[in-house]
């Protein structure tokens, strides 16, 4: 990096603090002129500093979108048709996952691969993790269709560990130490990811074109969503990530982030830089290091190689969660993850946006509290108050009325509505004008899409925000929340099961509004909108699970599926019947698989 | 690296449909054996946070000299 573009960088990033800074201090004075209007107490001031956190958190990602509307995402200078001279394969790690859907997937982009025309050879390894001897002995059946299916003998290798050491991170370390020589780049996926061949191989000429490259990351769009959750994940990752990635892009500079997937990394780099021991200690905050993407990201920079966000390379997908309980179990994992990173941010020799990046991870799931905080803090706050003083002077026949502060409290909340709603606003009309909505369905959709998503992530988030504090209580109490397996299925829940998981909520969110309207009924109306959707919970994890039949947050993928979806729904669709017409008499027959 | 190869007188489609599946990744389909190390890195302070930030406020007393060999 040049002097210049590093001063830059620097300039850029102190913007976007200071931004988020005025933000924050703004609102800090405001909420402390608001407090001041009967006399200030120890409680204001605490509720103006958790305003303060809470206010710098939401317009440090408001900024990020900003600088993102700024730009558009480019490619590198390089030569997207050479030739490619190293050797590569795609690694899978999967952990009791279908095998009939992540194996197909291997087989589409192997197709995919095949149908670029270009001759060079890039392997698979199915790396399995898979506890479940039933679902293992199902992988070994499928590994073989596969390799029948796409003559990939030589090309395609399966591997299950006897131990699970270490979780993702020790099964690709595992690879590395048994075959890494074998191999200069190494594609990185999840069970569920799903690549282009042309994108797979722009990447390994993107690594091939800049030798200081450590580690590629693609945006991952996610795809196949069904139910009301899932389609308003797949939307929000679709027409709005794009844009807080482009402007996360061009403020990390070559300290980019890795999100565990749909990346490629150099085996070389790689192994001399990412070996993980396990934490001092015990779970949750010792033993493996569990969100191993950020942390290794962070020792790749360390070691000087660059790790870089491709967000112009299209072709990379993943699927997402379909309903509220596994997107909150999906960041249980994630949280103690995050949380976990506290025992490596003071990692001698880090970049300090590596160690920036791992506070900004702990912050993300840390702030509901501050939210939470205040939220109790203003129930609290009229029963400490003093009484109101309208006779203040001696002998004064006239009673004195306070002036109302009202209207800033009005201006501060206005404020961070804006803080939340603007970035994605802006998205809206940017894709408006430059044709990006076309791919949503149209402006007028695109538009309309935005409006939805915002009243329903406005319903899901006190949900979400009580799992997130949950979480982060658990870990803090010590409870380790494990491995889970993803569940990749269907995903709808019944009401029955919404209200086994969303019970204590609706508990919290009652009391909440009692207390409220018991205490401080002047807040009662300001704290419905958190309040009523903790006490409908249950209906809404119901609801938001149930199949999506509208027109609204339609994304490019729906409309048009990518080359790569179409090839996974037909070899899906043949697998699935060829595997009916051999698994019939496959109870006598012995374990063989012949076409 | 040690390759997997077909035997000579085996046409692909033959030598697959010979093996079951679980024949094929212990054999031809098992990763191929070439080690890289991969060396474990330094991901924790020595010291925590805390215990440094006090650490750098409280005065440090110079060592005590050496009795030194002669006593």
């Amino acid at each position: 990096m040049t002097r210049t573009a590093r001063l830059g960088l620097y300039a850029l990033r102190g913007l976007a603090l200071a931004l988020s800074l005025i933000a924050g201090l703004g609102a800090f004075v405001l909420f402390l002129q608001f407090g001041d209007a009967d006399g200030l107490d120890a409680l204001d001031i605490l509720r103006a500093l958790l305003i303060l956190i809470s206010t710098l958190w939401l317009a440090w990602g408001a900024v990020q979108a900003l600088i993102g509307l700024t730009s558009f995402a480019r490619p590198p200078a390089y030569d997207p048709a050479a030739p490619i001279r190293g050797r590569s394969i795609v690694l899978v790690p999967v952990y009791n996952e279908d095998p009939l859907a992540t194996f197909s997937r291997v087989a589409a982009m192997d197709a995919s691969l095949a149908a670029t025309g270009d001759p060079t050879q890039v392997h698979f390894a199915i790396l399995s993790d898979t506890r479940n001897e039933t679902i293992a002995r199902r992988e070994v059946q499928m590994f073989a269709h596969l390799v029948q299916d796409r003559d990939g003998m030589g090309r395609f290798f399966y591997r299950r560990r006897e131990q699970n050491v270490g979780k993702k991170a020790g099964n690709i370390e595992d690879f590395i130490t048994r075959s890494g020589s074998a191999y200069d780049y190494a594609v990185i996926l999840d069970a569920d990811s799903l690549m282009e061949g042309e994108t797979i191989l722009q990447m390994i000429r993107r690594m091939e074109a800049e030798p200081r490259l450590g580690l590629l990351q693609t945006l991952p769009k996610v795809i196949r969503a069904r139910s009301r959750f899932g389609r308003a994940m797949q939307f929000s990752a679709s027409f709005f990530s794009p844009i807080f990635a482009r402007g996360l892009a061009m403020m990390q500079g070559e300290t980019g982030p890795f999100w565990g997937h749909n990346a490629i990394v150099r085996v070389r780099a790689f192994a001399e830089s990412c070996g993980l021991p396990a934490l001092k200690g015990k779970p949750p905050f010792g033993g493996h290091v569990m969100s191993h993407d950020y942390v290794e990201a962070a020792l790749l920079a360390r070691a000087g190689w660059i790790v870089r966000l491709d967000d112009d390379l299209g072709g990379s997908f993943e699927e997402g969660p379909e309903n509220i309980v596994d997107h909150a179990k999906r960041d249980r994992r994630w949280c103690q993850g995050n949380l976990q990173h506290s025992r490596i941010i003071g990692a001698p020799g880090l970049r300090a946006w590596s160690r920036f990046v791992f506070a900004q991870g702990i912050m993300a799931y840390i702030a509901p509290l501050f939210w939470l905080g205040f939220i109790l803090a203003s129930i609290a706050a009229p029963l400490m108050a003093p009484p109101p003083d309208y006779f203040p002077e001696p002998y004064w026949p006239f009673p004195y009325f306070p002036p109302s502060e009202a209207s800033k409290a009005v201006g501060l909340a206005i404020g961070i509505f804006g803080l939340l709603l603007l970035p994605k606003i802006l998205i809206a009309a940017r894709a408006a004008w430059t044709g990006r909505a076309q791919g949503f369905g149209g402006s007028g959709r695109a538009f309309a899409s935005t409006l939805a998503e915002l009243g329903f992530s406005s319903l899901t988030a006190p949900v979400l925000l009580m799992y997130a504090t949950r979480s982060v209580f658990q870990v803090l109490l010590g409870r380790d929340g494990g491995w889970p397996t993803n569940n990749r299925g269907d995903g709808t829940l019944s009401l029955r099961d919404s209200l086994a998981a969303s019970h204590w909520i609706v508990l919290i969110g009652l009391l909440g509004l009692i207390a409220t309207y018991a205490f401080a009924r002047g807040l009662f109306l300001w704290l419905l909108p958190v309040g009523g959707p903790m006490i409908f919970a249950p209906v809404l994890l119901w609801w938001s699970s149930r199949p999506s039949t509208g027109q609204l947050m339609g994304v490019p993928t729906e409309y048009s599926p990518a080359p790569v979806m179409q090839l996974h729904d037909t070899i899906f669709e043949r697998w699935t019947a060829a595997l009916d017409q051999i698994e019939a008499p496959s109870h006598t027959a012995p374990e063989k698989i012949h076409a | 690296m040690t390759a997997h190869t077909l035997p000579s007188a085996a046409t692909p489609i033959d030598y697959l449909a010979s093996l079951t599946p679980a024949d094929l990744v212990a054999g031809p389909c098992a990763l191929p054996q070439a080690p890289m190390a991969m060396p474990p890195q330094v991901i924790e302070a020595q010291i925590g946070l805390m215990r440094r930030l006090f650490g750098s406020l409280l005065p440090h007393h110079p060592a005590a000299p050496s009795a030194g060999t002669g006593l």
